[in-house]
């Protein structure tokens, strides 16, 4: 999982952000970001899971991270926007409030997750990022949509606030 | 070497198949020469692929299996069960290896005692055979002018007929290549060249083609046709010129003789070449000078006719073909918006190539079903001699082709099928013989075209089922009650085996029962959108009759709305389409129903079903009545609107497991629409489906 971020000593990050967090997953496994579109709900998924898209003929699901994170239900703005992402040689799409920006971070600056919630939810969370005041919390999506685990983010967020 | 590893693998099975299919053969007709033959080069192709792939103990066993065969083509031993067990239980040995070649160290022990198996037949039939070694050669030599002379054609009869006739005679020219030589396929080549300047060649053994691809050992046979005053030393003394020639052996080609050797031979070949009027003149030479045409073309190099391709790049392009549909569909919708003549007229020609196109392109995903029949004459053999009945097995429409991937499904519930023809199906001999039936029982297997489906029967002439003993065993497994079965026609009762639960193990075991995994059956065929029907005469035997979809990428569907979403409903599971007004709805259980035609109908709303809002008053229910098995429903729904051919997308492995849904579609619009799957929404009970039956 931890790949190729610790041969080389930086890793880009595209960053986004859900509620009031900020979230980044490693560029390499984003494909592309588009803008919020129609989405075919699917009857009896998980609750996470929105629905289905077309990306240029190939139907793929789409994850509403707030669902997966049981964040309260957001409305879809303008900024909205599905990232797509490969996860197991599938892509996915995840919706998320907005997406910000793409980043360098030395991969030292991840640190790994909280110790309580390391116990418990290694899963979904590989770490924290440091950059500047801002803490960012690094996903592994290789799990987002097969783990049953419900994450619940302020245990993740506990020890240190991490909104200024 | 790993890239042609798929090949290999891909060629091998070609050839096991094909040696079994002439095993099975040989054992019904032991003279049959020619399937010796082939089996031969099949091993020996088999024995050089392993050998360039570096599979050693396969090519040692196909070695051995090859100089067996070799010596039984010109030996006296007939095949018997005893032969034909031990070249079945190679063939098995050699498949087993190449299915686990990653683990072929681990055969070794196997390879041995086999090897020692063939080597011992040899032996016995080098006792048998009493010509000394020398002359072995010569006679291997007769062997090929022999096969040479019964693969003639009737155009090269007549053309050797009529060249005698003229006085040309014709020569068998036996070449041996030097031990070790290199270069073969060139050495023959330059043999070939010099017989050129001599004559014409006829035939040759093995075939040019395989002379050309070195697939000979050490010596060939050409059938020459001399130009007038040809002189056999000449021919004999240019060819042992040519270097890494061993050894020449001409003798005059002797059509009668060759003939009457050749038919006692086989029996088989019944058509002899002694027909057609010989020496008719004119209209003799004039046939000859055709038949030279002809065979001119046959001798060149035999053009391939196939090429192999990949599946996945086979799924590509259908892909890519249901997406210029949907794309055509979406330029169409704009064109007609547009109102340009000749916009629409090249939008016809679009529609039509694409058309085209897409049929063209779903032959191609289409496979003949022989591909599945061609291991049951097999199986059902072991499982008739295992049960020590006679059996046999009669395939009909086996180039009958459908959709590949059903194709590659529909193997194990024959399997289940056929099985269940032998064990239970078909009598002992003893009973049959009672019964004043024939002891050898009969299985046809046949399949063939009916409209978009395809139709593929098992039909034994065994004791057929007992609908009471279905019922009483029904009724012991708490299926049904006694009431029901009392009120149950015979049809309805031998249905019943289908039911799951109905049969003591739901695992396929070895001994099979009737109805043994029929469940597994069932569910296997309707999960390809198929049906299974069957019928059965007391004491007359019984008929498996599946039907199932040509192609499983495109399907005729309905559209619906239900709420916001379009759904689509496969054609398949439709029966009709209703319009209710709100009075005629009734309530049995909380549940809305419909009196339609003396029955009732339970009626759900799809929107409700799926989840997805709630039942709405309305003037006017648009109803959609679904069968799945024999369970029947009406949908309500928002609109109808219209059916539509639709590319079946699958969903992403993360969410494929979610029944009702059956897949999806992009609509001309870009969005994606879900196909239902109507079984698997009636019989999850997630969906809130009302379950009263209409059958009751």
């Amino acid at each position: 999982m931890i790949d190729k971020s610790e041969a080389v000593a930086e890793v880009q990050m595209v960053v986004f952000r859900l509620e009031s967090e900020e979230f980044a997953v490693d560029i390499n496994q984003v494909k592309e970001v588009l803008k919020m579109s129609r989405v075919t709900p699917l009857p009896q998924s998980a609750h996470y899971i929105e629905g289905v898209i077309n990306l240029r003929g190939e139907v793929i699901p789409v994850v509403d991270l707030r669902k997966r994170f049981e964040l309260p239900e957001g409305k879809r703005a303008e900024q909205t926007r599905i990232i797509i992402v490969e996860i197991q040689d599938s892509n996915v799409g995840l919706i998320v409030d907005s997406v910000s920006e793409v980043l360098r971070l030395s991969s030292t600056a991840v640190q790994p997750p909280p110790a309580r919630v390391a116990g418990t939810r290694t899963d979904l969370i590989r770490g924290v990022g440091k950059v500047a005041d801002r803490l960012l919390i690094v996903l592994n999506l290789d799990k987002i949509l097969t783990t049953e685990e419900v994450i619940l983010l302020d245990e993740v967020v506990l020890d240190e606030p991490l909104h200024k | 070497m790993e890239e042609y590893k798929d090949l290999f693998l891909a060629e091998a099975h070609e050839y096991l198949q094909n040696m079994t299919e002439c095993l099975l053969e040989l054992e019904k007709d032991p003279a049959a020469l020619e399937k010796l033959t082939e089996m031969f080069r099949a091993a020996h192709s088999l024995k050089g692929m392993s050998g360039t792939m570096g599979y050693e103990l396969i090519m040692k066993l196909t070695h051995e299996m090859e100089s067996l065969l070799d010596k039984l083509r010109s030996g006296k031993t007939a095949v018997n069960t005893n032969l034909a067990n031990l070249l079945f239980e190679t063939v098995d040995l050699v498949q087993l290896m190449i299915d686990n070649l990653d683990k072929l160290e681990s055969f070794s022990q196997d390879v041995a005692t086999m090897e020692e198996k063939l080597r011992r037949w040899q032996d016995q039939e080098a006792a048998v055979k009493d010509s000394p070694p020398p002359e072995q050669a010569i006679e291997a030599g007769s062997d090929k002018e022999m096969f040479i002379t019964r693969e003639l054609n009737e155009f090269e009869k007549e053309m050797l007929k009529d060249a005698a006739f003229r006085g040309e005679r014709s020569y068998f020219v036996n070449v041996w290549l030097r031990e070790g030589s290199l270069l073969k396929s060139v050495r023959s080549y330059m043999v070939h060249k010099v017989m050129e300047r001599h004559g014409e060649v006829i035939k040759t053994f093995p075939p040019q083609q395989d002379i050309e691809e070195e697939k000979f050992d050490l010596d060939f046979t050409i059938l020459l046709l001399g130009k007038q005053g040809l002189d056999p030393d000449e021919l004999k003394r240019n060819i042992e010129g040519i270097a890494e020639i061993e050894r020449v052996i001409i003798t005059p080609f002797d059509r009668d003789k060759q003939h009457k050797v050749a038919s006692m031979a086989s029996k088989a070949s019944a058509s002899g070449g002694a027909q057609g009027g010989s020496g008719k003149g004119g209209a003799g030479v004039a046939r000859a000078q055709a038949a030279k045409k002809t065979m001119n073309v046959t001798l060149g190099r035999t053009v391939e006719k196939t090429v192999r391709v990949e599946t996945a790049k086979l799924d590509a392009l259908v892909n890519l073909v249901g997406e210029l549909i949907i794309n055509r569909t979406r330029v169409l919708e704009l064109g007609k918006q547009l109102q340009n003549e000749m916009l629409e007229t090249s939008h016809e020609q679009l529609e039509r190539i694409t058309t085209d196109l897409q049929g063209a392109v779903m032959t191609l995903r289409m496979v003949p079903i022989k591909q599945v029949f061609d291991r049951f004459p097999r199986m059902v053999r072991d499982l008739s001699l295992d049960g020590g009945k006679g059996v046999k097995l009669i395939i009909s429409g086996e180039e009958t082709e459908l959709d590949r991937t059903i194709v590659n499904q529909i193997g194990d519930p024959l399997v289940h099928l056929l099985r269940n023809a032998v064990d239970h199906g078909i009598e002992p001999e003893e009973e049959r013989k009672r019964k004043g039936k024939d002891p050898v029982g009969v299985i046809h297997l046949e399949a063939h075209h009916e409209g978009s489906h395809v139709v593929v029967s098992v039909e034994d002439d065994g004791s057929g089922i007992d609908p009471d003993k279905i019922k009483e065993k029904a009724i012991e497994r708490k299926l049904i009650s006694r009431e029901e079965a009392g009120a149950m026609g015979d049809d309805e009762a031998i249905r019943l085996v289908l039911q799951s639960g109905f049969s003591t193990s739901a695992k396929v075991t070895d001994v099979s029962g009737r109805g043994v995994g029929m469940d597994v059956v069932k569910n296997s065929i309707e999960a390809l959108n198929g049906t299974i029907e069957i019928k059965s005469k007391l004491g007359k035997g019984s008929k498996f009759i599946l039907r199932l979809p040509l192609t499983l990428a495109i399907i005729r569907t309905l559209m619906v709305r239900a709420g916001e979403e379009i759904y689509a409903i496969p054609i398949e599971a439709i029966r009709e389409n209703l319009f209710v007004e709100p009075q005629e709805i009734k309530t049995i259980q909380q549940g809305r129903v419909i009196i339609l035609r003396e029955e009732v109908l339970p009626l759900n709303c799809l929107r409700e079903s799926l989840g997805m809002g709630t039942f709405k008053e309305q003037e006017v229910y648009p109803v959609v009545v679904v069968q799945a098995g024999d369970r029947k429903v009406g949908f309500i729904v928002d609109e109808l609107m219209g059916q539509q051919e639709v590319v079946i997308k699958s969903l992403s492995s993360f969410i494929d497991g979610i029944r009702g849904v059956a897949g999806a579609t992009v609509l001309g619009d870009g969005t994606v629409t879900l196909i239902l799957d109507i079984a698997g929404l009636l019989e999850d009970r997630r969906f809130n489906v009302g379950k009263e039956s209409v059958n009751h």
